[in-house]
């Protein structure tokens, strides 16, 4: 069943709540001012992506569609996800209610955000920059476009003649 | 300069072949975290550059900085590192001994002078003028003071030469102090840890000596490539901590499930370290991975801040990296649309780190 984006982003922030009224109840590292939240959800390949602001921590959060290119593995691996701006890792996390799903930690602890609407601003920004073509997408930075930075083939490529297939 | 010499040469006369030298390039490149094709840049650099040598002091400290090193992941990395720099002048690592080794020590100085790295593990006592390290029946901080007069660069290794570690803890009755505290009119880059990572060691001084110029460092002088996130940013178990699942005691169902640690204890939510990215021992685990929470041994002044046990409630989000983003927020009172793309633009740089290093402003050695 294809996701609601509204609903996906309702349902995380339900998630969530729930998370802070009962296992992270009274624990020091929660910041006061700040409630759950979940900043401009929106589809990407598919999936929903959007950032999630807790009291503890502000993820960017991944949530993958029903034919989606990012299945998390399990807890805890590491998959690499592309957004314009550039490559990011994430972490594959997991939850009753909204099934397997990626982080990217933003920040955390959150101490620093004076109040909610902060956060949010910060939040967006982030959202709106992960959505921008990096301009220096100088060789160095970037390892993953592609073939102008990997002259070479491979031993496998080769023996099979793929490469020749491959190459514009 | 005083000899013409290169590090490929060093290396092929240390028996290492042309094909262990490019694999070697590339593994660097990796260890880095530059783009695969620097491997050529790298290899370039080695080859038509002369070799910078490397003094290695000894002040201080338990060695295990040295221990640290010489466990390099790739054997072939600490053999080729170990070419390079070892054969000048290292309290543990060098033939010599006595008088003969003190020689080196001024030979160095002299014929290399303004050319030399001078990486130092452990720090300098400077009660009774010095008296608690005695290195060739002088303080130690004098022979410090002496060779980092002539050298190019310094490399504090170890959390010991990078803020005091141990014996700078309270009542610190030798008042040993970082290196930073003597020396101070050389640009210094700091390794803490206790020990560093061998990988993130290595990854340091090769830099320095492939591309010849520091690092790129943050406010406290640390090398962000290695150094940019905090453990708990890429920790495994960082899912569980976001879900509010965590070990409440030491073997109960949380601990055999590999929750959190943080109410255990665990210092990753305000440590700076690449453990939990590059892990110790060839990759193969650290601390929490263990079981254990982090004890924060790459923090300043991280004997002094209580138990390693207690959980962490001094939180300090934006961290190092952060004293503007911190000062704005705070001085602005209102949210400013400038100070959140400040943080938003920290924090993208941040998750961004591994894909790259080193800026133009950096070339300062």
């Amino acid at each position: 069943m294809p996701l609601n984006k509204d609903e996906t982003a309702e349902r995380l922030s339900r998630v969530f709540r729930r998370i802070q009224e009962t296992r992270m109840h009274g624990l020091p590292i929660l910041n006061p001012n700040l409630f759950v939240q979940v900043v401009d959800g929106r589809f990407h390949a598919g999936d929903w992506v959007g950032i999630l602001i807790t009291p503890w921590c502000m993820n960017l959060v991944l949530i993958p569609g029903p034919d989606s290119a990012h299945r998390p593995g399990p807890l805890g691996t590491k998959p690499s996800i592309g957004f314009p701006a550039g490559d990011f890792e994430f972490l594959a996390s997991e939850e009753a209610e909204l099934g397997p799903f990626c982080a990217c930690s933003l920040f955390s602890p959150m101490g620093d955000f004076p109040d909610q609407a902060s956060a949010v601003a910060t939040a967006e920004t982030i959202m709106r920059t992960l959505f921008v073509a990096d301009a220096d997408q100088s060789p160095r930075t970037g390892e993953c476009s592609g073939d102008r930075l990997a002259p070479g083939i491979s031993r496998r490529q080769l023996l099979s003649g793929r490469f020749r297939r491959d190459r514009p | 300069m005083a000899t013409t010499e290169t590090f490929y040469e060093v290396m092929r006369r240390q028996g290492i072949s042309r094909r262990s030298f490019l694999k070697y390039c590339s593994l660097t490149a990796t260890a880095l975290g530059l783009a695969p094709s620097f491997a050529g840049t790298i290899a370039q650099a080695m080859e038509t550059k002369p070799r910078t040598p490397v003094i290695w002091l000894h002040g201080l400290e338990c060695t295990c900085c040295s221990e640290s090193f010489i466990r390099s992941a790739h054997p072939l990395v600490s053999d080729v590192v170990l070419s390079m720099i070892s054969l000048d002048y290292d309290d543990v690592l060098m033939a010599s001994a006595g008088h003969q080794a003190e020689a080196i020590l001024d030979e160095i100085r002299l014929k290399y002078k303004g050319q030399y790295i001078l990486a130092v593990e452990g720090n300098p006592p400077l009660n009774q003028d010095g008296m608690s390290c005695i290195i060739g029946g002088r303080p130690f901080v004098e022979q410090l003071k002496e060779v980092a007069a002539d050298c190019k660069a310094v490399i504090s290794w170890g959390s010991c030469a990078s803020w005091g570690c141990v014996q700078a803890a309270h009542p610190n009755p030798t008042q040993a102090v970082p290196v930073h505290k003597v020396i101070t009119d050389k640009p210094i880059i700091k390794v803490p840890g206790c020990p560093p990572i061998a990988e993130v060691m290595t990854g340091v001084i090769t830099y320095m000596l492939t591309f010849d110029r520091l690092p790129e460092l943050d406010r406290q002088g640390r090398p962000k490539m290695f150094y940019g996130q905090r453990i708990h940013d890429k920790c495994y178990r960082r899912p569980h901590f976001d879900a509010g699942q965590f070990v409440e005691d030491w073997d109960d169902e949380g601990a055999r499930k590999g929750y959190c640690l943080y109410k255990m204890g665990c210092k990753g939510p305000t440590t700076y370290n690449a453990c939990s990215t590059t892990r110790w021992n060839n990759g193969v685990s650290f601390p929490i991975q263990s079981g254990h929470g982090c004890i924060g041994c790459s923090e300043d002044g991280f004997w002094d801040k209580g138990s390693f046990y207690d959980h962490v409630t001094n939180t300090n989000v934006f961290g190092i990296e952060a004293n503007a983003d911190k000062v704005g927020i705070a001085a602005a009172g209102t949210v400013g649309a400038a100070i959140a793309a400040h943080a938003a633009a920290s924090a993208i740089q941040r998750i961004k780190q591994r894909a790259g290093e080193h800026h133009e402003e950096n070339d300062q050695t």
